[in-house]
C-alpha cells in the first residue's frame, strides 16, 4: 500500500520539528515533508504533489488562505487542512478540516486520514 | 431699465402722448367752431352795417355823428374780425369776400353822405341801396361757404378727436392687458416657485423654522418636518433641557451663522438628538429681527457614532484576541509537541531498558552467544528509535524549553494586568456595554461585584475556550478591560 504523503507548512521551524517527532511513529505509513514557507510548499508540491497539505495561515508573505486557495486550483486532488493559532476563520478559507493549534497527535492524525478518505 | 419697469414707462408714455394729440385735434375743432362763430358776427354786423348809413339822417331819427360811429365800428370789427380769420389757414372764400365787401362800406359810404348833406336819400340812394345788397348778398355767400369750410373742418377734427380717443382706450386696454399678463405671469412664476420651495422644504431631511427674538423665542413658522422631528413646534422650547444656554449661543453667533447639537426630550420621555443650524438675522443696529434656521433629527447618527466606536473596539479587541491567541497557541503546539514527542521518547526507552534487562537475566542465566545478543540489541534499539531519539531528544528539550520561555512572559502580562476595577466599570459603561470580559485567572470577587452591581456581565475569559468568545461576539461585548493594558504594547 502506497504511504500517504503529507505537506506541513509553518513559518515556525519549532512547530514543524515538533509535528516531526511527535508524527513519528506515522513514518511507515506516511511519507512526511516540511516547510517553512507558501513558497517552498508550492515548490514541493510542483515537483511531487501531496496527498494532504497541512498548513498554517498567518504567515509571511503568502498567506496561508492564499495559499490553500493555490493549491486548491492547481492541485485539486490534494485534501487541505489547517491548522492555526487564530481561533477560527473568516470563512474565506476553503480547507477539508480546520485545527486549532495547540493541537494533539490523536486529533491531527485523524484529521489527516478522514480527509484521505472524503 | 429692466423689462418689468419698461412696460409700465410705456404705457405712460403713450398716454401722454395721445393726450397731447387729441388736445391738439380739439383745439383745431375749437378753433374751427370759433370761427364759425366769428363769421355769424361778421354777418350780422354786416347786416346792422347795412343801416347804419340810413341814420345819418334827422328824418330817420339819427345824426350824422352816430352813423358814422356805428358805421366806423362797424367796418373796423368786420375788417379785424376778417383779419383774425386770416391768419390761421383762412378759406379761399375769405379773401375773395374782401373785393365785394370794400365795395359794399364804399356804397354805404356813399348812401351816407346823401343822409349827412341834408338833402335826403332820394332814388339815387335807393339804388344805392340796392347795389349795395347785392354786395352783401355776395358777401354773406361767401361767408356761408366759408362757414361750411369751417363746419367740416371741426367735424373732421372731432371725428379724428374721437378716433383719437378710441385709438388711445384701446392702445391703453391692450397695454394694461399686456401689463396685467406679465403680472399674471409674475404671480404665476412666484406661485409655481412658492410650490416648488414648499416641495423642497417638505422633502428636505430637516425642518425649517423662524424663530422670534424675546420672550421664550417662538417659533413664527416650522415646516411639517418639525412635527415629526419634535411633535409640536409651539413645545418646542420646554422640550430643551437648557435653551437658555442655547438662545445664549445663538444670540453671540454671528455671520457665519450657528450650528449646535443637543438633545430633546418628547413628551413621553423619549429623547431624541437634533442639529440646529442657522443665523440669528439682525438690523442695521445688529438687534435680533428673527432667527432662521433648521433643525434635522441626528439621533440614529449619535447611535451610529456610538456604534462605530463599540465595533471599532470590538475589533480591536478581536484583533488583541487573534494576536493573543497566536502568540499564544504556537509555542503551546510545539511545547505540547515536545513533551509529548519526551514521553513518547520515554516509552520507547523503557522498552529498551527492559529488553537490555531481559537479556541481562537471560545472560545470566545461561551463556548467550554474542551473535544472538548483538541481534536482539539491534532490533530492541531499532524498535525504541534511538539513533533517531540520540539526535532528536535534546533538540525537542530545548524547543519545549524555548517555547515555555515564550510563553511565560505574555502569561505574565495577564496575570499582571487584567482587573476589573471602577474606572474599567465606568469605561464599559459609557460605551454602551452590557457586560464586561475578563481573564479568568484574574477574577475578583471585588471587581465582579462592583460591575454586577452596575448591571454589567462578567464573563471569565480564557484564550482556549472558543464558546468564550462566541458569547463575546453574540452579544456585541467589548473586553475593555483587556485594550487599556495589551493594545498599548
Amino acid at each position: 500500500m502506497r504511504p500517504i504523503s503529507v505537506l506541513f507548512v509553518d513559518d515556525e521551524p519549532q512547530v514543524l520539528e515538533g509535528l516531526r517527532d511527535l508524527l513519528r511513529p506515522q513514518r511507515m505509513r506516511w511519507e512526511m515533508r516540511f516547510a517553512d514557507t507558501p513558497e517552498d510548499a508550492l515548490r514541493a508540491m510542483e515537483h511531487h504533489p501531496a496527498d494532504v497539505v497541512v498548513s498554517d495561515l498567518r504567515m509571511p508573505g503568502l498567506k496561508g488562505a492564499t495559499l490553500l486557495a493555490l493549491i486548491e486550483a492547481w492541485h485539486p486532488s490534494s485534501k487541505r487542512i489547517v491548522l492555526s493559532g487564530h481561533v477560527g476563520t473568516d470563512g474565506s478559507v476553503r480547507a477539508h478540516a480546520v485545527l486549532t493549534k495547540p493541537c494533539d497527535a490523536g486529533t491531527l492524525v485523524r484529521a489527516i486520514e478522514q480527509a484521505c478518505n472524503s | 431699465m429692466t423689462r418689468g419697469k419698461a412696460a409700465p414707462a410705456l404705457v405712460l408714455a403713450i398716454g401722454l402722448l395721445a393726450i397731447g394729440a387729441i388736445t391738439v385735434v380739439h383745439q383745431r375743432s375749437d378753433a374751427a367752431r370759433d370761427a364759425q362763430l366769428t363769421l355769424a358776427h361778421i354777418e350780422t354786423e354786416l347786416g346792422a352795417l347795412q343801416m347804419a348809413p340810413f341814420r345819418a339822417s334827422a328824418a330817420t331819427g339819427g345824426s350824422p355823428e352816430l352813423a358814422a360811429r356805428t358805421m366806423r365800428d362797424g367796418k373796423q370789427g368786420i375788417l379785424q374780425a376778417l383779419d383774425a380769420l386770416g391768419r390761421d389757414n383762412p378759406p379761399a372764400e375769405l379773401r375773395e369776400l374782401r373785393a365785394p365787401l370794400l365795395h359794399d362800406f364804399a356804397t354805404l359810404d356813399a348812401i351816407y353822405e346823401f343822409g349827412a348833406s341834408g338833402e335826403g336819400y332820394g332814388a339815387r340812394a335807393d339804388e344805392l341801396a340796392t347795389v349795395s345788397a347785392k354786395d352783401k348778398n355776395a358777401v354773406t355767400a361767401l361767408l356761408d361757404v366759408a362757414g361750411e369750410e369751417y363746419e367740416r373742418r371741426a367735424t373732421s377734427a372731432q371725428r379724428q378727436a374721437v378716433r383719437g380717443t378710441v385709438l388711445v382706450i384701446l392702445l391703453l386696454v391692450a397695454a394694461f392687458a399686456l401689463l396685467y399678463r406679465r403680472a399674471a405671469k409674475a404671480r404665476s412664476r412666484v406661485e409655481s416657485s412658492e410650490a416648488r420651495v414648499r416641495t423642497l422644504i417638505a422633502h428636505l431631511p430637516a425642518a425649517v423654522y423662524r424663530r422670534a427674538p424675546g420672550g421664550t423665542w417662538p417659533m413664527e413658522f416650522a415646516s411639517a418636518r418639525m412635527a415629526e422631528i419634535i411633535g409640536d413646534a409651539l413645545a418646542y422650547g420646554p422640550l430643551v433641557a437648557d435653551r437658555a444656554a442655547l438662545d445664549e449661543q445663538v444670540a453671540a453667533s454671528g455671520e457665519d451663522g450657528f450650528t449646535l447639537e443637543y438633545e430633546i426630550t418628547l413628551p413621553d420621555g423619549s429623547t431624541r438628538w437634533v442639529r440646529d443650524m442657522g443665523q440669528a438675522i439682525r438690523d442695521a443696529d445688529g438687534t435680533i429681527l428673527s432667527v432662521d434656521g433648521t433643525i434635522s433629527d441626528i439621533t440614529d447618527v449619535k447611535h451610529l457614532a456610538t456604534d462605530l466606536r463599540v465595533s471599532q473596539r470590538l475589533e480591536a479587541v478581536g484583533q488583541l484576541a487573534a494576536g493573543i491567541a497566536h502568540e499564544i497557541n504556537t509555542p503551546m503546539q510545539f511545547v505540547g509537541d515536545g513533551i509529548r514527542f519526551l514521553s513518547q521518547s520515554f516509552d520507547g526507552l523503557d522498552r529498551l531498558v527492559a529488553e537490555y534487562r531481559a537479556l541481562c537475566t537471560e545472560a545470566v542465566a545461561a551463556p548467550l552467544d554474542a551473535a544472538t545478543v548483538e541481534a536482539r540489541i539491534e532490533d530492541a534499539e531499532l524498535t525504541a528509535d534511538l539513533e533517531y531519539l540520540r539526535e532528536r531528544v535534546p533538540a525537542a528539550v530545548d524547543r519545549t524549553l524555548e517555547g515555555i520561555a515564550r510563553l511565560a512572559p505574555t502569561w505574565r502580562r495577564w496575570l499582571n494586568s487584567h482587573t476589573l476595577d471602577a474606572a474599567t466599570i465606568a469605561d464599559a459603561r459609557s460605551l454602551g456595554c452590557s457586560g464586561v470580559a475578563i481573564a479568568w485567572r484574574a477574577l475578583d470577587p471585588g471587581g465582579v461585584r462592583l460591575a454586577t452591581a452596575a448591571g454589567l456581565e462578567v464573563i471569565s475569559w480564557t484564550v482556549r475556550r472558543r464558546p468564550t468568545f462566541e458569547r463575546l461576539a453574540r452579544l456585541g461585548l467589548v473586553a475593555v478591560c483587556v485594550e487599556g493594558t495589551l493594545l498599548d504594547e
